[in-house]
This record gives structure tokens, C-alpha cells and sequence, in this order.
């Protein structure tokens, strides 16, 4: 005796297991007593094209979004500077659209280390890059295995780079090539 | 940075943005972002010190893993080293070089 009826063709949307990302957290007002950078490039630079800032809108254009799991003491961290850190024997970076990297060793001495860049004071990171870049922290808490690891080297690049479409297609595919061959679990980004 | 955050999540790794700017990382919607009220060029601290980098990589990680998607969290972090520093911040007087827009070379 079969079951009577119209039989209902299993959904495969319906009845997937899926993982649903969280929603994304309401703007937050910025902070008083932030700096609007993005005004003041505009006056600062008034007579040269205008800088391209890349905008999303929150609810169409939702961040990506993996969840953190595990504990950091199990975390191998990546870690990106875009604070024109490099390498004394290495080519410095250019002005403007300069979007090459630089491989920065985890155990590079600061004299022997470099900063290039055209859109900040760069006085105290030239004494040391690790106010931009915390190469002796980064060993530090790998040492006292407050995360798992580390990817060594660190990577670095220029921001304020002027095309978004190079970033997207030149310089975001191949950090993240690097990345992802490390098997990184996490990464740590420092825009400047 | 922001869309590098952006391309990495999409490929499946996690990622914190650690920023000193919050108007250009709150327009690009990071999927986590963490604030420390430093001038730029100090966002992972001051120049030698070597205790207050540590303290602020850790601080910034514990915020950074516990952040909601497209959240940015402020660290309780302050910069005493230049007061007034933010009503001098890319200004034409605190600007070093970025208004002749030549190459800097060491």
C-alpha cells in the first residue's frame, strides 16, 4: 500500500545542511576624536585626481565571512604590512602603484630593514618598522605560544595605491597565493 | 587593505584588520577590524617600545577573534608620545612627504 498523494521532489536547497554566515554588525558612529582621513586627503591633495576609496554598502555588499574556532595558541598567523617595509638589499617602493611585495623575514634585525612610503610620517617607522610592522612582537608571542606559529617571512607592500583594480587583480591574488600555500589559519592585516 | 581582507576571507581565511584609520577601514567593511587611536605610521605602537608593541599585538588579536562580521573594535590604547597630534595629522605641516609626491628613497 503506497502512500497516497503527490509525492514532494526532495529540495536540495531545503534540505542541505548549510553553515549561514552571521549578519553584519550596524555601522558604528566613528569615534569622536578619529581623525577623518579621507576629507583631509581631499584637501591635502586638492590639485591632483582624486584618490579612488573603495566604499561597500553594508547590506549589499556583506563582508566575507569564516569563523574563528579554535583558540589563537593554535592559530598560525599570516601577517601583511602595508606600511612599505622592506628589506635593505631590496628594491624600495615606488610612488604610486607600486603593487609589488616585499618577503619580509621574522628575524630580520631592524638595521637591516627599510621603510618606503609616500602617504605617511614615516620618521619613527624608519627608526623602527616595528611600529608598523611588530616583527620582534610577532616572535614574541610565537615564543611564548600565545599563538600557534607564524608564517615566516611576513609580507609587506605601499599602500595608498591609487588603482582598487590593481589591488584586486595584481596584488590580492598573489598575497593571497602566498597565504593560502603556507596554510595560514589567520591573517593579520596593518594598513597604514 | 581592506579588499586584500576581503579577497583572503572569501578564500577561506580568516583575517583582522589592524587599523589607525577608522573612516577609510569603516568604508571598505573589513570582515573584522580592530581601532587603535595612533597616528598613522604607529598603528602597532611607538618607536622602540618594545613592551608596548607586545601588549598591543596581543590586545589586538584577543579584540580581532572575538569581533562580529564588518564590527570594528577600538582598543583602549592612547598616544601620548605628541598631544594635539590628531588636529596636525595629514596637514600640510604634518605631512612629510606626501605632497611632492616624489619617491622616498634611504
Amino acid at each position: 500500500m503506497g502512500v497516497r498523494g503527490r509525492q514532494e521532489p526532495l529540495s536540495p536547497l531545503r534540505y542541505t545542511a548549510r553553515v549561514e554566515s552571521p549578519p553584519v554588525a550596524e555601522a558604528k558612529q566613528a569615534p569622536r576624536d578619529s581623525v577623518q582621513y579621507i576629507e583631509r586627503t581631499r584637501r591635502l591633495y586638492a590639485s591632483q585626481p582624486a584618490y579612488q576609496w573603495v566604499v561597500h554598502d553594508r547590506a549589499s555588499e556583506p563582508p566575507p565571512w569564516v569563523p574563528i574556532e579554535e583558540p589563537l595558541a593554535r592559530k598560525r598567523l599570516a601577517v601583511v604590512s602595508s606600511g612599505g617595509v622592506h628589506l635593505a638589499d631590496q628594491e624600495p617602493f615606488h610612488f604610486r602603484n607600486d603593487v609589488s611585495h616585499r618577503e619580509v623575514p621574522l628575524d630580520t634585525e631592524t638595521g637591516d630593514l627599510r621603510v618606503a612610503h609616500f602617504g605617511y610620517d614615516t620618521s619613527d617607522a624608519k627608526r623602527d618598522p616595528g611600529c608598523v610592522l611588530p616583527l620582534r612582537a610577532l616572535r614574541e608571542l610565537s615564543a611564548a605560544g600565545e599563538v600557534g606559529g607564524v608564517v615566516d617571512p611576513a609580507l609587506s607592500f605601499m599602500g595608498g595605491i591609487y588603482s582598487a583594480r590593481r589591488v584586486r587583480e595584481e596584488l590580492a591574488p598573489r598575497l593571497r597565493a602566498a597565504i593560502l600555500a603556507e596554510q595560514a589559519d589567520l591573517a593579520l592585516l596593518v594598513p597604514v | 587593505m581592506g579588499l586584500i581582507a576581503r579577497d583572503l576571507e572569501a578564500a577561506g581565511v580568516p583575517t583582522i584588520c589592524l587599523t589607525s584609520a577608522w573612516d577609510i577601514t569603516a568604508a571598505v567593511v573589513p570582515p573584522r577590524s580592530v581601532y587603535v587611536h595612533h597616528p598613522l605610521g604607529h598603528t602597532t605602537g611607538g618607536p622602540g617600545d618594545r613592551a608596548g608593541q607586545r601588549a598591543l599585538l596581543r590586545a589586538a588579536l584577543r579584540a580581532g577573534v572575538a569581533a562580529g562580521r564588518g564590527e570594528i573594535v577600538r582598543l583602549p590604547f592612547r598616544w601620548d608620545a605628541d598631544p594635539g597630534w590628531e588636529a596636525r595629522a595629514y596637514t600640510p605641516e604634518h605631512t612629510e612627504t606626501g605632497a611632492d609626491g616624489k619617491p622616498l628613497r634611504d
